[in-house]
């Protein structure tokens, strides 16, 4: 069959000229493994700073002169609100029983009424996947309402998970950036060293038996496959393998007694798009390096 | 079939090769190319066989004009013409079979067909038995009579042969030259380059004399 005859050249290649594309396995290996490496410490800052923002709460202070149907409104803006994991609302009432419960306070000693002690308050607890627009759409919605006093909230941890979130983007696409220059180059360099004498007389016959460009490349791309592939399973691998030996001992030193954090493995899509933009750069730099030396074929002579 | 007017060649660093080369070949001629060392044989069939392409001048195969072949034409051209090598060009890792079909799966034959024809020009060089034999097993003229197998596995209207019996005993040359003639007889338009005036004489066909790139009338 002309596919497996194609397979078979690509593999043959392969192994004849093992101990070059030994060394570009290396290479894929090593970029795939901190590629993984950043991936999971981006991932895990992320997931921290969320887990801190999760685990505080925010207080919205209403006037004291709220009427119920500001204190309504409010609770419509919050329940619509995304980002929010759950709500509720405190009475001065309320408040004042859970003082009264925790201090002892007595009401007929001090004859106060507990709206003079307390305005009417929400207790909210954010979710993870709070984005900045929702936090700004929120405080916004809330400044609008005639009730609304002010917002307690750690801000400065709240703009630091979505500055995070905001860089993670940059950071995964410097590593994208990093992975496709390295993949180009060190598979266009891998065929370039595997080019010896016989290849470059095998692409020449091929050339003047009429064949395609695909039948020229072929043989290439997929040796360059192949390289990527075990290069990257290799990586991959130790990646894995350093994170189970080291998470352990991450989350013993992450644990709290009330706030403790495990460590996220990095998520499967992140590793196969680096996957496939290994596999995609490198067939870039093989078609490039091919596509260079056939044109040369002809300038010698000219 | 070929029409060459005033083509010129220069090689990089002004080394000339060809000078003012006229030509006309027909279709199921049989022609020798010869002269001594260096004349410019293997460089005249380098252009018909779209190795390289004249400096200036034009040259017309198939009534087409070489230098203004667009890739697929190019490719398909090409297909049409057998090449013989002086140096074989035999792909060391594949065996004596997968060699010879390269062509056909260049043309994307069915794999029946393949085996077909493959084992009818192995069995027309006479090396049946090799199929599973690599280049490297063969003898000389076993790899040359590869090569033969490999060039005319496709039926080429043209067949090129750069010193097809270049380091063979007489007898072994005869046995090649007797195949190129057989396939002209069958049809093709073959065109040999050989120093081996011997072998000119013995087949007494159209010769081209080359001498420092020009040719040489007798
Ligand atoms: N690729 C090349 N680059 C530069 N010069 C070349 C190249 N190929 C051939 N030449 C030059 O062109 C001239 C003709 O060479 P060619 O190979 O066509 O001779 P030839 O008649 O086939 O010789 P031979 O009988 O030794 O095979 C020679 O002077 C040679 O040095
Ligand atoms: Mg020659």
């Amino acid at each position: 069959m002309r596919i497996s005859f194609f397979l078979k050249r690509a593999v043959l290649n392969f192994l004849r000229n093992k101990y070059n594309n030994f060394s570009s396995i290396v290479n894929v290996a090593v970029v795939s493994f901190f590629s993984i490496l950043i991936l999971f410490v981006i991932e895990n800052a992320i997931e921290f700073v969320d887990r801190l923002v999760s685990e505080n709460s925010a207080v919205i202070v209403l006037k004291d002169s709220a009427t119920l149907e500001d204190i309504k409104g409010v609770e419509e803006i919050v329940s619509k609100q995304k980002g929010i994991e759950r709500y509720r609302y405190i009475s001065p009432t309320h408040a004042y029983e859970e003082l009264k419960n925790a201090f002892g306070l007595s009401a007929e000693v001090a004859d106060l009424k507990p709206e003079r002690l307390l305005p009417p308050l929400f207790e909210l607890k954010f979710s993870r996947y709070m984005e900045r627009e929702d936090f700004e759409r929120l405080k916004m919605q809330l400044s609008q309402n005639i009730a609304f006093q002010e917002m307690r909230v750690n801000l400065d941890l709240i703009i630091l998970s979505f500055k995070f979130k905001e860089y993670s983007i940059y950071f995964k696409g410097i590593i994208i950036f990093i992975v496709c220059i390295s993949s180009f180059y060190i598979l266009s360099n891998t065929i370039g060293l595997n080019l010896n004498n016989n290849r470059r007389e095998e692409i020449e016959l091929i050339e003047l038996l009429g064949g395609d460009s695909l039948d020229i490349k072929i043989p290439y791309i997929v040796e360059g496959i192949i390289v990527v592939s075990i290069g990257f399973l290799l990586g991959l691998f130790i990646a894995f393998g350093c994170f189970i030996t080291v998470l352990p001992y991450i989350s013993k030193m992450l644990h709290f007694g009330v706030f403790s954090f495990t460590p996220v493995v990095v998520k499967s899509i992140d590793v196969v798009f680096v996957y496939l933009v290994l596999v995609i750069s490198g067939f870039f730099g093989v078609v490039k390096f091919i596509n260079r030396f056939i044109e040369g074929l002809y300038e010698e002579g000219n | 079939m070929i029409r060459a007017f005033h083509i010129y060649k220069y090689y990089q660093k002004g080394q000339v090769a060809l000078v003012d080369i006229n030509l006309r070949i027909e279709k199921g001629d049989f022609l020798f190319i010869t002269g001594p060392s260096g004349a410019g044989k293997t460089t005249l069939l380098k252009l018909i066989y779209l190795r390289e392409f004249p400096s200036s001048g034009q040259l017309l195969i198939e009534d087409k004009n070489v230098l203004h072949l667009k890739r697929k034409e190019l490719e398909e051209l090409r297909r049409h013409i057998g090449v013989v090598f002086q140096d074989f060009k035999l792909i060391p890792y594949l065996t004596v079979y997968e060699n010879v079909a390269l062509p056909l799966y260049i043309n994307k034959e069915p794999e029946y067909r393949v085996r077909q024809r493959v084992f009818s020009a192995l069995d027309y060089v006479g090396l049946v038995h090799k199929t599973s034999k690599f280049p490297l097993q063969l003898s000389g003229g076993e790899q040359q009579r590869i090569g033969i197998a490999r060039a005319i596995v496709r039926n080429p209207t043209l067949l090129v042969a750069d010193e097809p019996t270049g380091n063979l005993d007489y007898e072994r040359a005869i046995e090649i030259m007797d195949m190129l003639l057989d396939m002209n007889t069958r049809g093709a338009t073959v065109i040999v380059a050989t120093h081996n005036l011997e072998i000119i004489k013995r087949y007494n066909k159209n010769t081209v004399y080359l001498k420092e790139g020009r040719i040489e009338e007798r």
